[in-house]
């Protein structure tokens, strides 16, 4: 059936219309589709690359990023054991900014001494440190107190830097800079010395005492302070330490104790 | 210009390889738009649509033949207008529409037109391509993705329904 069926076919093509200029038309839209391939083409690079990067900057940020940042609680040291000098055990000095301490470490520095980390002491009107040399050899303490000589004081007495041999008697200061100043070294134990200075700011009254104790019975240096006699009323006439204090700040009675004592008369 | 010569059923042309310039090209573009064409009508029965999608598929066979996509011209041509035909069959009823200006169809056209498009697409395309385009079953297999047995099952029964149809449409003319 084959050849009549060809022949039935050609017979319903007879009413075919004519071509007209189709090759022509079939070429341009064989451009117009290759330009909207390749526009889909670079479409889809471009996004593909978009894609990439965003996905690049999401793992990079997601993989880079800080840990989370936790919050540990300063070192509190152990509570020291109290020093031969003090007759009270301290609480732990909080870690908060210290501008006795700010004084005191640079006369440290270059001697191989330092402010054992976390032994820094401190109650109201005083602080407290431990000293060693070298990797764990004490070297003593220092301690810091600021008195409010005045607020005891009828308006006729007047309070005076005692005398070291003699507690009731007054002793003539030294006088620089607005402070007046008294040193009460003692080295008359040479296993056990003292250096002390206690200042008095004209200014407000109030009285600073700064002590420099040995540590009896340790290595070569036994016996001396961390801080020499000069030193000791170097710290004591520094105006930065008396405002290292609040102005309501005073030691009262739970100060440590000192060699010359500081009491108002 | 490497040009390969193949023979087709309807002679010897030159068959434009990958990477030639579009003179070959155009050349294999106006020897089968015709025939593509009357393809096209046969499988959809509208003269309209038949150059559309014999235009888009000439088109896309230029298209991918420059990017070297195409592989044998002829199987893609065929392959490709045929699967627009099918996809243009089933979102519409068939009617159909002779050109502007024709003078008129004799009953007996429309009534072969009538019963090749009773038959399913399949039939009709294995047909079309057998009897009408002349491909042997290979070729035809090729263009409709079928194997050589589906080839000559498809076109046995499309001759058979055809053979009835037509009896039917004569037998009723005749009464």
């Amino acid at each position: 059936m084959s050849a009549p069926l060809n022949r039935l076919l050609q017979h319903v093509l007879e009413g075919e219309p004519p071509l007209g200029d189709e090759v022509d038309a079939i070429f341009r839209r064989a451009d117009r589709l290759r330009r909207r391939r390749t526009r889909t083409v670079l479409g889809a690079g471009a996004a593909t690359v978009g894609l990439i990067g965003a996905l690049g900057y999401v793992l990079t940020a997601t993989l880079l990023s800080p840990p989370p940042v936790t919050i540990t609680p300063p070192a509190v040291s152990a509570i020291a054991a109290p020093s031969p000098v003090l007759s009270r055990t301290p609480a732990p000095a909080p870690a908060l900014a210290d501008g006795v301490l700010a004084v005191i470490e640079p006369l440290l520095e270059g001697r191989k001494l330092t402010i054992v980390p976390g032994s820094a002491e401190r109650g109201p009107g005083w602080r407290q440190y431990r000293v060693t040399e070298g990797p764990g050899r004490p070297r003593g303490t220092i301690v810091v107190a600021v008195f409010d000589v005045g607020k005891n004081l009828d308006a006729r007495k007047k309070w005076c830097f005692p005398v070291a041999a003699d507690l009731d008697e007054c002793a003539r200061p030294d006088r620089a800079h607005g402070l007046e100043s008294v040193r009460y070294d003692d080295v008359s134990d040479p296993d056990r010395q003292v250096r002390q200075t206690v200042a008095r700011r004209l200014g407000d009254g109030r009285v600073l005492a700064v002590l420099a104790v040995g540590k009896r019975n340790v290595g070569a240096q036994r016996g001396k302070p961390a801080l020499t006699g000069t030193q000791v009323e170097k710290v004591a006439t520094d105006e930065r330490v008396f405002d290292a204090f609040r102005r309501t700040e005073g030691c009262d009675d739970l100060c440590p104790s000192l060699n010359t004592p500081v009491t108002p008369r | 210009m490497a040009v390969r010569h193949r023979t087709g059923p309807f002679g010897t042309y030159k068959e434009p390889m990958s990477g030639e310039n579009d003179t070959a090209l155009r050349e294999f573009v106006t020897s089968r738009l015709p025939q593509l064409r009357r393809t096209a009508f046969l499988m959809c029965g509208d003269w309209r649509m038949a150059t559309d999608l014999t235009r888009a598929t000439l088109a896309r066979l230029v298209a991918d033949n420059r990017r070297g996509a195409v592989a044998d011209p002829d199987v893609y041509a065929y392959a490709d207008l045929m699967e627009a035909c099918r996809r243009r069959n089933r979102r519409r009823e068939h009617v159909f529409v002779a050109s502007p200006g024709a003078a008129g169809i004799e009953a007996e056209s429309i009534l072969l037109l009538d019963a090749l498009h009773k038959l399913t697409p399949r039939c009709r395309a294995v047909l079309v391509l057998r009897h009408w385009d002349g491909f042997d079953v290979d070729a035809t297999g090729a263009m409709l993705d079928l194997d050589g047995e589906r080839v000559s099952a498809y076109e046995r029964a499309g001759l058979a329904a055809l053979e009835r149809l037509l009896g039917e449409s004569e037998a009723a003319m005749a009464g």
